[in-house]
């Protein structure tokens, strides 16, 4: 509690340990009771952003959930921006042709919304051949845009859910592009920048990171907590580094050159060695704590 | 009774940013307890400014999304354990966050700090509405010209308008030379415009430029430049103590001592 | 090595040329713009506040519009509008326009029309009469040039051939005597009059034959006291 002192220079309250001490906002007005307990870090829940996933010859685009149901919620023009990201990324890898069926799960999208994601992925040759979703509204919209739906109430596998499931990792997810700062990349698997990663930008990877460039923002691999995760670049410069629970930044002083090193959890937490003194046996021979 | 005071100024790249960074890093070296925030969601930069921007783990937007406390978001500077920044979040933007929210986390602020500097993007728009929200005082960073001048105008209206009354003046970028060479507003010129109190003047100084590429705040400097004595001065007469304002006036050089610089001297 | 211009040379070792003061430039711009800031009205707003000020003060006085001033200023944050209406004299309705006053101390002795003609004006009346003063004024100003013109033309013509003459015979045909007249305006105007005025009775008299008045200015606040001072001897 705030203590009345009258003198205008105080010290923090009594009871407070200034070099010690726990701090905690009121909780907000009108909290759900029920998702009190289960706080999962966003960071690490991929479901929160636009993915893409190969299936039997088709390709499935799933959106994350409803802003409304989501903690750290994306709006359309994330959603948007998300989208284009990958799109432009993935380019050498997306087939051209390959029919897309998007997954809207709880979201709600009106037909323009709808038609401008079908205009995405018109311009990197992906037909859209399916909405399914949970909302009927959406479903409505969907419809009366002249796309085939499909309203399903439950989106089974689909990663549905905000609880972080113990599922295989995905596909490596490869983007060929520069992130910016602001940027977030979120993958349930691991990470290849064929491009850098600037200042203010975030990757989060269930797996490892590769980086084919600079790498000079936030990375965090093992983001489930994988300890064995490594983090590589050629030219390794980040504003900070994270595997699993394990944080670090870069040394003070830059090396006098720069070669492609990888970053690792040692013994006394992460560490960074040049690609060539990492070899291959030592791989094999690490502790997992 | 803690001290929430925002700083503020309409227009932008007048040095709102690096007076929170240095008042903050003053204010911590004289015993407060000072806790500095970033409200410019998206562009931020104070982070940058205090050399922290390696050590951010959690942003305000994660304590409030209940990931973490806000403790743990706290970035406590290794040089002067005495001030922590609360840094903003880099991916969102100004609509992130709403002014009740700014409330709470100041207010939890309030039970450890007694000094919170809230750093105010430009504008007058949400991210400017946030940072007022909490605020008790206002300190407006404005400089001689006339585009500051009108916009610091401007905010000192909205700021009256949404009852902050302790609002005062800091000028920054003065260059005493083009004022005498009647180029440029004096202190006086501005503050009878503006029309409301001076609480210091801070003049133009390439250590500025210096001090932000190395992330190391002028008033930790050991030997301090005239911006980093003008900083230490607007502390203490934020803590009370009357400082008479730096004397900045600038003789006219004589013939001898232009040729002498003209020529390398 | 870069070899200095002299003219760069001699500047740094004698400063700068005298530029006018910028300092002063910018303050004054300045003390207008906030002046405008601060008052927080719109252009419109504005317009239309200094178009019923008028209306209302022509009530009770006649107004010189031609030497009205409006203007907005601003100190330790508050801003002031002052309203400076000259008031040529009273002329009572329905009266032939009297001689024109000469001396300052005849201004003084002016009374104010009683209280039954000052009533007898409509603000509406007056309204008309201002919109109709500044469509005259446009229509005036918008014929001048040609004024001048004419005679820029018929110097030129000694040199130039052709259409330049064309020009001229053109403009010759204009008649000088027409210019300032407002018969085309007033037929224009669509006035919604209460009262039971003729249209020759309408306050419009051509601004170019306006004599020169010597009248004290008087401010909106010395009108307002000379107005109650008007009230009261009313009821009285």
């Amino acid at each position: 509690m705030i203590s009345d002192s009258p003198k205008q220079n105080s010290q923090a309250p009594e009871g407070v340990d200034f070099n010690n001490f726990i701090l905690e906002i009121e909780p907000e007005p009108n909290a759900d009771a029920d998702e009190g307990s289960h706080q999962v870090k966003p960071e690490s829940n991929p479901n929160l952003q636009v993915q893409f996933k190969s299936e039997k010859g088709r390709l499935l685009l799933l959106l994350p959930p409803a802003p409304e149901k989501s903690r750290n919620p994306v709006y359309w023009e994330d959603l948007r921006q998300q989208l284009k990201g990958r799109l432009r990324g993935g380019e050498r890898f997306l087939q051209p042709h390959t029919p897309v069926h998007l997954i809207g799960r709880d979201r709600l999208l009106d037909s323009q919304q709808v038609q401008e994601i079908d205009a995405l992925l018109c311009e990197a040759q992906l037909p859209l051949k399916r909405i399914y979703t949970s909302r009927r509204q959406t479903a409505v919209a969907a419809a009366t845009a002249g796309y085939s739906v499909e309203q399903q109430t439950t989106l089974g596998h689909l990663g549905q859910g905000q609880e972080a499931s113990r599922q295989a990792m995905e596909e490596p997810l490869y983007l060929q592009t520069t992130l910016r700062s602001g940027v977030e990349v979120r993958h349930r698997g691991t990470v290849i920048v064929l491009g850098d990663a600037n200042p203010g930008s975030s990757i989060v990877a269930e797996g490892d990171v590769l980086i084919w460039g600079n790498l000079r923002g936030v990375v965090h691999a093992g983001a489930e907590g994988n300890r064995q995760c490594r983090i590589m670049a050629l030219h390794m410069q980040p504003t900070q580094l994270r595997i699993a629970d394990q944080v670090a930044r870069s040394p003070e002083e830059p090396p006098a050159q720069y070669h492609p090193e990888v970053a690792y959890i040692g013994p006394d937490g992460i560490r960074i060695a040049t690609a060539s003194e990492f070899a291959l046996a030592d791989l094999t021979t690490e502790e997992t704590p | 009774m803690s001290r929430i005071i925002v700083m503020t100024s309409g227009k932008g790249g007048v040095g709102k940013t690096t007076c929170t960074a240095n008042l903050g890093m003053a204010l911590a070296k004289a015993g407060q307890r000072v806790a500095v925030v970033d409200a410019d969601f998206g562009l931020r930069n104070l982070d940058l400014l205090l050399g922290l921007e390696n050590r951010i783990v959690y942003t305000a937007l994660d304590v409030l999304a209940g990931e973490c406390r806000l403790d743990q978001a706290l970035v406590k500077d290794k040089r002067q354990p005495n001030l922590a920044l609360l840094p903003a979040a880099q991916n969102r933007s100004k609509e992130s966050i709403k002014p009740e929210q700014m409330k709470r986390l100041i207010k939890a602020l309030t039970k450890v700090y007694n000094f919170i500097l809230i750093d105010s993007p430009a504008g007058i728009e949400m991210g400017f509405r946030n940072s007022i929200a909490a605020a008790r005082e206002a300190i407006i960073v404005t400089t001689p010209e006339i585009s500051a001048v009108r916009d610091a105008d401007r905010v000192i209206g909205l700021l009256e308008a949404n009852d902050i009354k302790a609002v005062r003046l800091v000028i920054n970028r003065l260059r005493p030379a083009m004022v005498a060479a009647e180029q440029m507003m004096s202190v006086k010129d501005v503050q009878g415009i503006l029309s409301i109190p001076l609480l210091g003047v801070i003049p133009d100084d390439e250590q500025v430029i210096v001090s932000t590429n190395k992330g190391e705040p002028l008033v930790l400097e050991e030997n301090l430049s005239q911006a980093g004595i003008a900083f230490i001065n607007v502390s203490q007469r934020l803590q009370g103590e009357k400082v008479p304002l730096m004397d900045l006036s600038i003789k006219k050089e004589s013939f001898l001592i232009r040729l002498k610089r003209l020529f390398g001297g | 090595m870069t070899i200095p211009i002299i003219s760069d040379l001699l500047e740094k070792l004698f400063g700068p040329a005298d530029d006018p003061h910028s300092r002063d430039d910018v303050k004054r711009r300045l003390k207008i713009v906030l002046a405008h800031d601060r008052l927080a009205l719109d252009p419109q707003t504005l317009e239309m506040m200094r178009q019923e000020i008028i209306a209302v003060v022509s009530r009770y006085v006649e107004v010189d519009f031609e030497n009205l001033e409006f203007s907005l200023a601003t100190d330790q944050r508050v801003t002031a509008l002052t309203a400076n209406l000259p008031i040529r004299r009273i002329r009572p309705l329905g009266k032939e326009p009297d001689q024109p006053i000469e001396s300052a101390s005849e201004a003084e002795t002016i009374e104010l029309a009683s209280k039954s003609e000052i009533m007898a004006m409509d603000a509406e009346n007056a309204a008309a009469a201002l919109r109709q003063f500044e469509q005259n004024s446009q229509a005036n100003s918008s014929r001048t040039p040609s004024q001048k013109e004419l005679s820029d033309s018929s110097e030129r013509e000694k040199g130039e051939t052709g259409t330049t003459s064309e020009v001229t015979d053109n403009l010759i045909d204009i008649d000088p005597s027409r210019l300032g007249d407002s018969d085309e305006a007033d037929e224009e105007l669509t006035l919604d009059l209460e009262g039971d005025l003729a249209d020759d009775e309408l306050v419009g008299e051509p601004a170019p034959q306006l004599p020169d008045l010597s009248v004290p200015d008087m401010s909106v606040s010395d009108v307002a006291r000379t107005l109650a001072q008007a009230d009261e001897s009313g009821k009285a």
